[in-house]
């Protein structure tokens, strides 16, 4: 294929970072629950784990692509409240059910 | 873009759109055929000086005409179920956009990269340049990436809007509280025009889409610029 004559630029790798691979789980349509699953995950799993734990780090890329912000920050305003309609464990120490 | 003489489909951006323009020829000559073999027997039966007052059935002719149609949609049925499910498969994106409708406006959220967001308002007539399309120019393009799968996540903040691109085959209503999902590829460069396509009030007219395909490269500088 004839490669476009672009302005070279060696900062900038070539490949984009791609963004997360599709669900099989929500092949469908409509991807509300897809985001509300992600965004429950994450939570549950920095309160398992930690914030910066590796495998917390793919429920956040995941509902930060899929999310609409205000949605988002809606959900955290309720998690601050306690009000947020998931069970989320209260602390690392204090879940015993998963 | 549509243009005053736009009969037809706009031209394809798209490798599934060009299939739909296909198999909508192939339609359309069929339709054509039809029409024409049916205008000539009714004009012929209109002038001609036949009689018969005793005919009553005629098994062969009918088993003819009932069997030769049936035919015939088996030859727009099965190209068109085929196309059905090719317009469903999702491959893995490369990018995630996000396009939410308000009234009346889109705006763009892209989080892969760099976390930004942006409106994306008409034009008005006052503020046009002579580049500017009246009507179907905004004041801040989506920039996407053309030979790269993109997923379009479409929602709304307030009533029903519909993001539309005809160029890429995409139709997808923008439902508040719902999240829908649509992936499509570019193949080449350019600017893509489309319209909100679901009765939203009053500016529903006024709220336009504008895809700007460049490639991946001027893409990524994009992001790094706009997430400045
Ligand atoms: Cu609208």
């Amino acid at each position: 294929m004839s490669e476009e004559n672009e302005p070279p630029t060696p900062e900038e790798p070539e490949n984009l970072p791609e963004t997360i691979p599709i669900d099989p789980r929500f092949p469908n349509t409509n991807q509300t629950r897809y985001c509300y699953v992600m965004f429950a995950d994450y939570h549950r799993c920095i309160q398992l784990f930690d914030a910066e734990h590796a495998d917390c780090k793919y429920f956040q890329r995941a509902y930060k692509a899929v999310c609409p912000n205000f949605w988002i920050e809606k959900w955290e305003g309720q998690i601050n409240d306690g009000i947020f309609p998931y069970p989320l464990p209260k602390d690392k120490k204090s879940d015993t059910k998963k | 873009m549509a243009t005053w003489n736009t009969l037809l489909l706009q031209d394809s951006a798209s490798p599934l759109m060009e299939q739909l323009t296909f198999f909508h020829n192939h339609a359309l000559l069929i339709l054509l055929m039809i029409t024409v073999l049916v205008g000539y027997l009714m004009s012929t039966l209109f002038f001609n000086k036949f009689n018969y007052r005793f005919l009553l059935e005629g098994q062969t002719i009918e088993l003819i005409w009932t069997i030769l149609p049936a035919i015939t949609l088996i030859f727009i049925a099965l190209p068109s179920l085929h196309l059905l499910y090719l317009l469903d498969e999702v491959n893995n994106p490369l990018v995630t956009v996000k396009a939410i409708g308000h009234q009346w406006y889109w705006s763009y959220e892209y989080n892969d990269f760099k976390k930004f967001e942006f409106d994306s308002y008409m034009i008005p007539q006052t503020n046009m340049h002579p580049s500017t399309f009246r009507l179907l120019d905004v004041d801040n393009r989506t920039v996407l990436p053309y030979n790269s799968q993109i997923r379009m996540i479409v929602s709304s903040a307030d009533v029903i809007h519909s993001w539309t691109i005809p160029a890429l085959s995409v139709k997808i209503d923008a439902t508040p509280g719902r999240l829908n999902q649509i992936s499509f590829l570019i193949n080449r460069t350019g600017l893509l025009f489309g319209q909100c396509s679901e009765i939203c009030g009053a500016n529903h007219s006024f709220m336009p889409i504008t895809i700007e395909s460049i490639s991946p490269s001027y893409f990524i500088k994009w992001i790094n610029k706009m997430s400045q």
